[in-house]
């Protein structure tokens, strides 16, 4: 198993963040499994996805913001992931998601939506390739749309 | 119609509060609810997670942050009171927006409500660092507000009455709960949000 990780050599300081250093990163990924996976095991890629792009925006083990993944299956049928302290991720399915009829999907659509103070866009963006470059390494390929 | 405009940093628990006073709304009182989700963001989230639960929800998406989509906003209210005209509005706004900056907003160009409140919630787990960091905004939050809900009490460390009376500090003669969204909100808590007595 390999471990997220994405090293940034500069914290934010109070001097950096203002209202106007929010960044936002907002990107769609379609994900296609070369088998089906359960959805279980999917929740806990996900947590460690999220987990992986928090950890290096992190301040003192809090984000400075706000990052969220929707995992969706339909309208109807998704679970959300929501990440404010590194170590407490916040996962909520939907009803269908619950209660679908299989507990296995095939591919996914992942809405990530990271919104902190603190670092550029860029900065954001090249953390979040990485966490994906790694969680795909397996048996995931990533198609964005 | 009334309004209840909740505002509050990025991840304080404000689409988890407002999915039970909607709830309770409802089922409760059996009036009529009808939300405006406020996010910043190309893509959607907080507004599918309130549909899910059965909720009527207008959502607003800005791309960037400094656009507060303040015009757009306005426009969701009147439409919203002229074609839908619920018992309630439940205004969620962004976790960068000002509550009370909003809130002379809606005084200005809709002011055909029958009340107003505006709400902020407070994410204490994160507050020494919010406040270390970004002290101008989230307390400009604080300002000019009605009621406070200091939330996550559940995961906030020993030091919680410290942070707690740190926040009071920074609010006016309004209300203040402490409570953790997550785990229910006391019933008691839900009554005052929605007392316009």
């Amino acid at each position: 198993m390999h471990k997220l990780t994405h090293k940034i050599t500069r914290k934010p300081t109070p001097a950096d963040t203002s209202l106007t250093d929010a960044s936002i990163f907002s990107k769609t990924y379609h994900i296609i499994f070369e088998q089906p996976v359960a959805k279980a095991s999917f929740e806990k890629y996900v947590e460690r996805l999220i987990q992986a792009i928090g950890r290096p925006l992190a301040y003192n083990g809090i984000i400075l913001g706000h990052i969220k993944i929707l995992g969706k299956l339909s309208e109807e049928e998704f679970v959300f992931l929501s990440l404010t302290k590194l170590e407490q991720v916040d996962i909520k399915p939907s009803v269908q998601w619950i209660n679908g009829l299989s507990n296995e999907i095939n591919s996914i659509i992942l809405d990530v939506n990271v919104l902190v103070f603190g670092y550029s866009k860029t900065v954001i963006e090249e953390v979040v390739n990485a966490s994906f470059a790694v969680f795909h390494q397996g048996s995931m390929r990533e198609f964005y749309q | 119609m009334r309004i209840l405009l909740f505002g509050g940093f990025l991840g304080s628990g404000k689409t988890t509060t407002i999915l039970q006073i909607a709830k309770y709304i409802t089922e409760n009182k059996h009036e009529t609810v009808a939300l405006i989700e406020n996010e910043i963001g190309e893509a959607g989230i907080d507004d599918k997670l309130l549909a899910d639960s059965g909720l009527q929800v207008k959502p607003l998406f800005g791309g960037c942050v400094c656009c507060q989509i303040t015009s757009d906003l306005i426009t969701a209210v009147r439409e919203i009171n002229e074609t839908i005209k619920p018992d309630w509005l439940i205004i969620e706004m962004t976790g960068v927006a000002i509550p009370g900056n909003i809130a002379k907003l809606i005084n200005e160009y809709c002011n055909f409500y029958t009340g107003l409140k505006t709400i902020t919630i407070v994410d204490m787990a994160r507050w020494p660092e919010l406040k270390e960091m970004l002290e101008p905004l989230v307390t400009s939050q604080l300002e000019k507000t009605d009621f406070v809900i200091i939330n996550k009490v559940d995961i906030a460390g020993a030091d919680r009455e410290e942070i707690i009376n740190d926040i009071k500090g920074f609010v006016s003669d309004v209300p203040i709960k402490v409570a953790s969204a997550a785990n229910q909100l006391p019933l008691a808590v839900i009554e005052e949000v929605i007392d316009f007595a």
